[in-house]
């Protein structure tokens, strides 16, 4: 039996743990202001915020519910558009949208009040663009999202800058009611968790739940999130050690990331969206060995080692062919380690699809170098979409090992690059596009990357 | 003046088709559909499927009582396939069972085996092949093979346009319960009155003994005009056949793959032009991609035909379309219904025509804009001067000649990074093409304790179209707005309605409701004559009371309703409408086929990153003429909207299909992208200029219709990421093909030679 607060209720659902909470929602809880717009996680209609009880207190962040398991709330506080008009006749969002009309059909709505409630109650710093990332994960075919804008904007401008203590100060700006306060010591008085686990394993959820959402409904997965010690980014100096289901959100907020990558965050920006980088992780990122996988591809240019219970082995090894492993069907992947580079050591990475965000790529590429007057002193580039999985193109960065950056040399990179490919053509694009991208891609690495130019 | 919906909106409090609670032994169905593109029916087993636990019936063509035809215009199409399938996704069996999952379940057991027949995907093959809907039409003015002659400069051209998928958030949905001997549907359609009218012919009874009701749609953009209809009937059969109440509502995925989009165009285009670029002579061929069966694509065709000169005065036209039979999904109404991809095609002449002569393109746009008593292929005057002021006003909102200077030289400065200017103008047809659908009717109720009722055949889908009608009661009978209430759309209350679609709900409906709220009001005050012994014509309603000529009386709204039912006055009345002075004769391709023409013009400003083939959308500044303005509020949220729709159909939305199966490849939201909040343009700078007045009895009150025409702003998009490729390299060729695909820029920047 799980439990967990549903809103300002503590509640004991009578289902299988795999669930989809969206599902749980409007079946079973009559709660239908969460709306259904693809399953998928790619429209935020069913945004939903989960907070999680942390050592900070209650760690919030919005979610997509059609793929989050109900297993993974046991314990948890769940807060859908119906918990947050208790005594509240409308909060700020939600009146700021309906004075600029952000609302037309209104179906996509509770979803976006949701993923800036989130925001509000989880992001690290709150200011106009945090506010508007938040809504990366939210389709709205009506407004055309200028009216949302405006909305937006209206709100987070009254905000104060000072936010020492976030709940309380939200409580009285009328944007979650009151009884938030009072939900860390609710947790901590609900019965223990039994989670039945004994089918599929589920990390993020975000990869699997897309595929075989009905076939988990009635299952009892095993949820790696349980296993506190793989959840960590931690480093030593010489090695920088990742647990397997670290999220994509912990790697784009993590101090030890963004010290030796700065720019990586804004690349991270462009992987799947707010809600999705709530949940997805990085082994699941690795091990669903999708040809594209950004995660993936970063971490093969990082020179990465995968370490499972028994043994290790590079990232370079790991892909066999298309969705093929050097895996046992039940190992677990605990860990992802890759050394710390050397001082002006650079990562460069570029991720091309038809939509900026919460996009697949067409080819996506990394690049780690280190040049030292114009001459390259250590390089290593992947590449993602140009092969049947995430691939490091080794003739490329042999090539560079030792040269001085011309024109010449950028150009015979793209040619060598080109012919360590394969792509096929298909709904991302046609074989010669990637390819052209690819090259692209890399004469972009070896120019703008260095210099930190973007469109 | 608020959209008034919204905040019941805000709170998730809204009501959708899918939100309704479930009454008490409801059946789920769920459809199976045909894997082939065109083929036939050797068998169909459904006996697994129906044996499985849950299962209660599996419907196939042959359960059907009445007739198995939902077809509208043209009677083509089957709501379930019998001897042959014509597209992946058309229906074939509907399984009904006692939960969602058992009935999904349920479809997998179904077996099918087809005999395989030739299928098309292209339109000009299927042309060539004569597989045509209907016989082409031609829509002509002056001598196009002198004029030819007597031209300057000719250009001859294609240009293709994509299709587009609707992406409403709300799929497809409907719950069926019986009545007595009746049917109760909740659809989410445009179209209650289709739906009710197919109904009917399915199960074979009278239409009076089908009820639909709409109480609000997440969305439609026409996708729900006639789309709606086979999930509604569907429901329907399985209510009539079960006696049990049927929930139907689509997976996304079912809802791309099964539902028609906006119509894939390939035209041909033969431009005349004079030394100065005055266009003489416009030839233009449309092969329209119908899809499998008709659906309104008739229709869709003869607007595309009505808007083939686009904002411009052409003297000699020949403009022909084809409606060609292909093995698609049914292609159907799409915000713009055929306008856009005419007038993408003319755009695109100009711009050929402007390449191959020196001529610029705002030169030769400017020099051809329509003028007030210009007069239209089709016979029509243009009675006003809105598209030059338009545009006159737009290029100084836009600063257009500072704003070209500069990006002139970010582009001299920038190796990799260009930028992009372009100018649209729009003129767009208001009222349905089919002259008798410009008709609607409304009922409304005062309720003794003054509150209003009012019905009518609009159907609110976040248009707004329900804040305009309270707006337009409130106002006739001078009380607030919240003391109104515009009722669900129910066939039984508002009969024999045409779609809310064509822009002209709000115009249509709003004129019927203050039509019925004016009849009340006048009885009203005849009642507040008697009871303050007066004569009726000196009271005025004003304030929530009734006033004389000296001011205010002791006589309140309410009171005066309350004596009124004392006094036995109807306190309800019906109207109709019907849009005044449009006629057109199909047998000449002549009339006067609208009742007005909305006009404005925008200018875009785009960047594109010439290395990577990406783009951003950076300014659009856009002047609209909207008449006087009932709720600028919603008028704003519908150009903003409908502007980014129009962006995404001619940037990244792109459908494909695999060559070989004809299996739709954009079948998920992580293949079919549409604009996200990032992608809409940094800048939107929007004048709503009053414009011209319209005649008396068309519009309401003043006001414009407002739901399409901004739309097509977005084919400005296009032409700027060109204009921006241009500057990087003189030869890139992408064709005049939309969408403009990352991939399309990349492909056109990296295989010709950079200058
Ligand atoms: C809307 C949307 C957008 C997306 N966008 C992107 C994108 O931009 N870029 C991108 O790369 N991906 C994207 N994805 C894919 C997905 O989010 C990522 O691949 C994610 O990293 C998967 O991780 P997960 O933890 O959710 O995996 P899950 O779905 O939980 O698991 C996937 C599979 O891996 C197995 N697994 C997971 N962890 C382990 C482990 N530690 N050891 C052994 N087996 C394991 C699971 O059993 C399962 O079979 C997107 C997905 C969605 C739904
Ligand atoms: S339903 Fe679309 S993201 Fe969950
Ligand atoms: S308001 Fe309709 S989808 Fe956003």
């Amino acid at each position: 039996m799980i439990s967990f607060i549903c809103n300002n209720r503590e509640v004991f659902p009578d289902c299988s743990g795999g669930l989809p909470v969206l599902d749980w929602l409007r079946a079973q809880s009559g709660l239908k202001g969460t709306k259904e717009g693809c399953r998928e996680g790619d429209c935020g209609a069913c945004t939903v915020v989960l907070g999680k009880p942390g050592i900070n207190g209650i760690e919030y962040s919005s979610v997509c519910s059609c793929l989050l398991p109900i297993g993974e709330v046991a314990g948890c506080h769940l807060v859908t558009i119906e918990g947050l008009t208790t005594g509240i006749e409308l909060t700020p969002f939600q009146q700021s949208f309906y004075d600029e009309a952000a609302s037309q059909c209104g179906f996509c709505t509770p979803g976006m009040i949701m993923s800036l409630t989130g925001c509000l109650l989880g992001s690290a710093t709150l200011s106009v663009s945090s506010a508007m990332e938040s809504l990366d994960g939210n389709i709205c075919r009506c407004t055309g999202y200028i009216a949302v804008k405006r909305a937006v904007n209206s709100v987070i401008s009254t905000l104060p800058a000072e936010w020492e203590n976030r709940l309380e100060m939200l409580i009285e700006e009328g944007h979650i009611p009151a009884y938030f306060t009072s939900i860390e010591k609710r947790l901590k008085e609900l019965p223990p968790q039994s989670v039945r686990a004994e089918d599929s394993l589920v990390a993020g959820g975000t990869d699997i739940y897309v595929h075989s959402s009905d076939k988990l409904s009635t299952e009892h997965p095993r949820f790696l999130s349980k296993e506190k010690s793989i959840k960590q980014i931690v480093t030593d100096g010489k090695t920088v050690t990742i647990g397997a289901a670290v999220t994509f959100k912990q790697l784009r907020e993590s101090a030890v990331i963004s010290d030796l990558f700065p720019n990586l965050e804004k690349f991270l920006l462009k992987v799947s969206s707010t809600q999705i980088r709530s949940r997805a992780t990085v082994g699941g990122n690795i091990v669903n060995a999708s040809p594209i996988a950004d995660i993936a591809i970063t971490f093969l240019a990082l020179k990465a080692t995968l370490c499972f219970s028994e043994r290790s082995i590079p990232l370079s090894e790991f892909y066999l062919g298309y969705k093929k492993l050097d895996m046992l069907p039940d190992e677990i992947l605990t860990e992802i380690s890759f050394p710390t580079p050397e001082p002006g050591t650079i990562l460069s990475s570029l991720k091309v699809a038809k939509r900026e965000y919460l996009d697949i790529a067409s080819v996506n590429s990394s690049m780690l170098i280190r040049v030292e007057e114009n001459v390259v002193i250590a390089v290593r580039i992947s590449a993602g979409g140009v092969a049947p999985f995430p691939l490091l193109l080794t003739g490329t960065s042999e090539y560079l090992m030792g040269r001085t950056l011309s024109e010449k040399t950028i150009s015979e990179a793209c040619s060598i690059a080109e012919s360590e490919v394969s792509p096929i053509s298909d709904v991302r694009g046609s074989k010669k596009y990637k390819i052209n991208l690819l090259r692209a891609q890399v004469r972009a690495h070896l120019t703008r990357g260095l210099s930190n130019e973007a469109l | 003046m608020k959209h008034f919906d919204a905040k019941l909106h805000v709170k998730g409090k809204s009501i959708f088709t899918g939100d309704i609670p479930e009454p008490e032994g409801t059946l789920h169905a769920a459809v199976f559909t045909s894997p082939s593109a065109h083929g036939k029916i050797v068998s169909l087993d459904v006996s697994t499927a129906e044996k499985l636990s849950g299962v209660i019936k599996v419907i196939t063509a042959e359960h059907i009582p009445g007739e198995n035809e939902i077809g509208n215009i043209v009677m083509d199409e089957p709501l379930l396939a019998e001897d042959t399938v014509h597209f992946i996704g058309e229906p074939v069996a509907v399984v009904l069972a006692e939960t969602r999952g058992q009935a999904y379940e349920a479809i997998k057991s179904i077996s099918i085996e087809i005999d395989e027949l030739d299928a098309v995907i292209d339109p000009r093959e299927a042309a060539e092949r004569g597989d045509l809907i209907v016989p082409p039409r031609t829509f002509s003015c002056g001598n196009i093979e002198k004029a030819i002659k007597d031209c300057s400069y000719v250009v001859n051209g294609t240009a293709e346009t994509g299709g587009q998928e609707h992406l409403y958030l709300e799929t497809q949905s409907a719950l069926c319960l019986p009545g007595e001997n009746t049917v109760h549907i909740t659809s989410s359609t445009q179209s209650p009155s289709y739906v009710q009218k197919i109904a009917a012919r399915v199960l074979g009874i009278p239409i009076h003994l089908v009820q639909v009701d709409v109480l609000r749609l997440g969305g439609a953009f026409g996708g729900k005009e006639d789309q709606a209809t086979p999930w509604a009937v569907m429901a329907a059969l399985g209510t009539h056949l079960t006696g049990r109440p049927v929930r139907l509502v689509l997976k996304r995925h079912e809802d791309l793959i099964n539902t028609g989009k906006r119509h894939p165009y390939s035209s041909d285009f033969t431009i005349g032009l004079d030394d100065q670029g005055k266009i003489l002579a416009w030839k233009v061929n449309y092969f329209q991609n119908s899809g499998a069966v008709s659906d309104l694509s008739t229709a869709i065709l003869e607007r595309t035909l009505f808007h083939s000169t686009s904002s411009y005065f052409v003297p000699n036209v020949f403009a022909t379309g084809y409606c060609c039979r292909t093995n698609i999904a049914p292609n159907t109404a799409f915000r713009g219904f055929g306008g856009p991809q005419a007038m993408f095609v003319m755009e695109a002449a100009i711009h050929k025509a402007s390449m191959e002569t020196g001529i610029p393109v705002e030169v030769i746009q400017k020099a051809n804009l329509l003028g007030k008593g210009d007069t239209f292929p089709y016979g029509m005057e243009y009675t006003c001067d809105e598209v030059r002021s338009s545009w006159a006003l737009a290029e100084k909102l836009a600063d257009f000649k500072e704003t070209k200077h500069n990006i002139e030289e970010y582009n001299s400065n920038h190796r990799y990074f260009k930028k992009g200017l372009s100018v649209m103008p729009v003129c767009f047809g208001i009222s349905f093409t089919t002259t008798f659908l410009n008709q609607a009717n409304a009922l409304v109720h005062v309720y003794t304790d003054g509150s209003v009722g009012i019905s009518t055949g609009a159907v609110e889908m976040g248009q707004g179209v329900n804040s305009r009608i309270r707006q337009i009661a409130a106002e006739v009978f001078s009380i607030p707005v919240e003391r109104t209430r515009v009722e669900s759309t129910n066939t039984s209350r508002t009969a024999n309605t045409s779609p809310t679609a064509a822009s002209s709900g709000a115009d249509m409906n709003g004129n019927a409701a203050s039509n019925a709220c004016k009849e009340i009001k006048g009885r009203l005050l005849e009642v507040a004559g008697k009871v303050l012994h007066c004569k009726a014509d000196k009271l005025t309603l004003k304030n929530s009371a009734v006033w004389n000529h000296s001011g205010q009386t002791d006589l309140s709204w309410e009171q005066l309703v309350k004596a009124a039912y004392m006094n036995r006055t109807a306190l309800s009345s019906s109207a109709h409408y019907a849009t005044p002075g449009i006629h057109f004769d199909k047998t000449k391709e002549k009339g006067r086929p609208f009742a007005y023409h909305v006009s404005g013009t925008a200018v875009t400003e785009v960047t594109v990153d010439c290395l990577l083939g990406i783009y951003k959308i950076d300014k659009v500044s856009i002047v609209h003429h909207s008449g006087n303005q009932l709720n600028p509020l919603i008028d704003l949220g519908q150009v903003e909207g409908a502007l980014l729709q129009g962006i995404g159909w001619v940037t990244m939305e792109e459908l494909a299909w695999d060559k070989g199966s004809k299996r739709l490849l954009a079948d998920a939201l992580a293949t079919y992208k549409v604009p996200d909040i990032s992608f809409a343009p940094s800048e939107v700078k929007i004048i709503f200029s009053e414009g011209e007045q319209l005649e008396n009895g068309v519009g309401l009150k003043g006001s414009k219709a407002i739901g399409e025409p901004p739309f097509m702003y977005g084919i400005g998009s296009w032409f700027a990421i060109h204009e921006a490729m241009k500057a990087y390299n003189s030869h890139a060729s992408p064709g005049y093909v939309a969408p403009m695909t990352p991939e399309r820029v990349l492909m056109a920047l990296s295989t010709e030679k950079t200058k």
